[in-house]
């Protein structure tokens, strides 16, 4: 069992309250989370990411405890075991695109497998952007650095968030067939949270918050 | 990939703001180098020239100004003294050696000292080419002096009568012959064009200027000097303590001689410049604190901008700590940068300011890169780097991952 949650629960004030259903996950399966603004998707993701902990409830990660955990051993599995695809791509201009990658491998402390983060680039078809800048890349290439980023320690979790609110249908297709793609590099679970009714034709696996 | 390099990108993105962090630590530090190399100079000059001179013997007039034109060749001298006062005076039991002195002739700005060979081992000179003055007319050059004027063995020129460089009366009647370089010493015998003082007599003596020969005899000695010539001032070293108490108060008793204690007047003139330096000093000190203010301001600045990806650094299961150097080490690095910027202002500074005062008062200022005052103002410039680096880190360090990745 990659991930397992339950009975998950946590409120910032008396009016923002959220609980979530129980969910599992094993190797290469995906699980879609569905819900409108407002009602905790973001904060779920930050807790299955590891960000935040629940106040009740708990989250395992490979069948070990996760949420419970110190933040700073949250910190260090994270690096380890979770790779999260962000909204917006948000790289770091000040580097390229491949130290973008390395720098999350390097993060995590973990040893930098130059060999895999070539293969990365060019499995997402941006080989040749490698050594480029992000503000010299296309909204579409830094997508593409933001998801081999996300891959670059070889996580056993993928965690996207609303990676296709903003896209048009046809782009909408080759993100999700290029995640799905970036779990199968993996053999990774993939969690996408979205409010994009649309991928519910392309993963069968949801659940709605 | 390290995480200085990561620290070094994230400077470099900031251009503009880094760029004037760095020169506003720049010129903090090489003002403030500078003006300890100066000052350190100021006191290592004026003070090696004073070795084995106690007490400076001249006419009536500042004291300063005997010290100034007597030991330092600076300014005019005050005028002259009779031989028969001053070997009057290196008789007494108070004195161990008495150096005559007379000044007339400049070249080329140069002024032509007349004295004899006891003042070239005042300064340890060494002739490094050529002998020491054996005839009136003969000069033996200081190290600087041959450089500057590219002159050589054999070479003869006519002084000026004088001090000034364009003065216009030449004595075209005796030229003279440079017979010997000295090596440098670090002294003002670097700057002098040294000659036996009848040269100056015989140049002088109007009447006696075509009896000058090549045989006469050149004194070297007080004692040998007739009474009815006349010198600038006297070089008196003690005989025992008491001569610093008896000496100067018998001297001034005199009505037309002046006795002059360097270290006295030296100490006042330095108290003088200090105010100046001093000034100097508090700006640069207000200019590193205002570089200190420009990079927290612009590493603060550095912050807000890389917030969220800070924020992904840490998602990707980096420490805060990790956080902590990276904004601690862009503050080293804009110190370091800058400091090295300053150490190169200084040396700028240094050669400009030698440019300026080797022509106008013979002071070398030394930029020496390797001294303890640097590694020092090294380690301060560090500091500030820290201490300014120290609360954008503490921010970085307790940066909210999810509240900062949510607003992203």
């Amino acid at each position: 069992m990659i991930l397992a949650s339950e009975n998950l629960y946590l409120n910032y004030n008396d009016k923002a309250q959220f609980s979530y259903p129980d969910f599992k996950l094993k190797e290469k399966e995906t699980l879609l989370v569905l819900g409108k603004s407002g009602v905790g998707k973001t904060t779920l993701l930050h807790l299955l990411a590891g960000f935040i902990k629940p106040k009740k409830g708990c989250i395992k990660l490979n069948s070990e405890p996760f949420s419970d955990l110190s933040q700073r051993k949250r910190d260090s599995k994270r690096g380890n075991s979770i790779g999260i695809v962000f909204q917006k791509p948000h790289l770091i201009n000040a580097l390229n695109a491949y130290d973008n990658v390395v720098i999350a491998v390097k993060a995590s402390s973990s040893f930098i497998d130059k060999v895999y983060i070539d293969s990365l680039f060019s499995e997402l078809n941006i080989s040749e952007q490698q050594y480029k800048y992000p503000n010299t890349l296309s909204v579409g290439e830094q997508q593409r650095v933001n998801i081999a980023r996300a891959l670059a320690n070889k996580p056993k979790l993928l965690l996207a968030d609303e990676p296709t609110s903003a896209l048009d249908d046809e782009n909408c297709d080759a993100v999700i067939n290029l995640l799905l793609k970036a779990a199968e590099i993996n053999n990774s679970a993939l969690v996408i949270v979205t409010h994009d009714n649309r991928l519910k034709a392309k993963i069968k696996n949801y659940i709605e918050l | 990939m390290s995480w200085w390099f990561v620290s070094f990108r994230l400077i470099k993105e900031k251009r503009l703001s880094s760029f004037l962090s760095i020169l506003l630590l720049a010129f903090g530090v090489g003002l403030i180098s500078l003006m300890l190399s100066v000052e350190k100079q100021i006191d290592e000059t004026f003070k090696n020239n004073l070795k084995g001179i106690d007490l400076v013997v001249g006419a009536k007039g500042s004291p300063l100004q005997i010290i100034l034109s007597s030991v330092y060749h600076i300014d005019a001298p005050t005028g002259n003294i009779s031989a028969k006062d001053a070997k009057e005076i290196a008789k007494s039991p108070f004195v161990n050696s008495a150096i005559p002195l007379g000044y007339g002739d400049s070249f080329k700005g140069y002024k032509i000292l007349g004295t004899i060979t006891d003042y070239l081992d005042l300064y340890n000179g060494e002739i490094i080419k050529g002998t020491v003055s054996k005839n009136a007319f003969d000069v033996v050059l200081g190290s600087n002096v041959a450089e500057q004027l590219g002159l050589k063995i054999g070479d003869t020129f006519f002084g000026n009568h004088g001090l000034a460089s364009e003065s216009i009366e030449e004595h075209s009647e005796h030229g003279y012959k440079v017979v010997g370089v000295l090596a440098n010493s670090n002294s003002v015998l670097d700057n002098a064009i040294v000659t036996p003082l009848n040269s100056l007599w015989n140049s002088h003596d109007h009447e006696h200027a075509h009896s000058s020969s090549t045989g006469e005899s050149i004194v070297n000695s007080i004692k040998d000097i007739d009474d009815d010539k006349s010198i600038t001032s006297l070089l008196i070293k003690y005989r025992g303590k008491m001569g610093a108490v008896q000496l100067p108060r018998m001297i001034n008793s005199k009505s037309n001689l002046q006795a002059a204690v360097p270290a006295i007047e030296l100490n006042r003139l330095i108290s003088h410049l200090g105010v100046g330096i001093n000034t100097l000093k508090y700006l640069a000190y207000l200019v590193v604190f205002i570089s200190a203010i420009s990079v927290f301001i612009a590493l603060y600045g550095m912050l807000k901008d890389n917030l969220y990806e800070l924020a992904l650094i840490r998602s990707f299961g980096a420490s805060p700590l990790v956080l902590f150097r990276i904004v601690l080490q862009q503050g080293i690095i804009l110190s370091i940068i800058g400091f090295v910027a300053g150490m190169a202002l200084n040396a700028i500074g240094g050669t400009l300011l030698n440019a300026y005062t080797e022509s106008n008062f013979k002071l070398n200022v030394i930029i020496d890169l390797m001294s303890i005052e640097t590694l020092v103002l090294f380690l301060i410039t560090l500091l500030i780097g820290i201490i300014s680096a120290f609360i954008p880190a503490m921010t970085a360090f307790k940066l909210n991952v999810s509240k900062v990745l949510s607003n992203g």
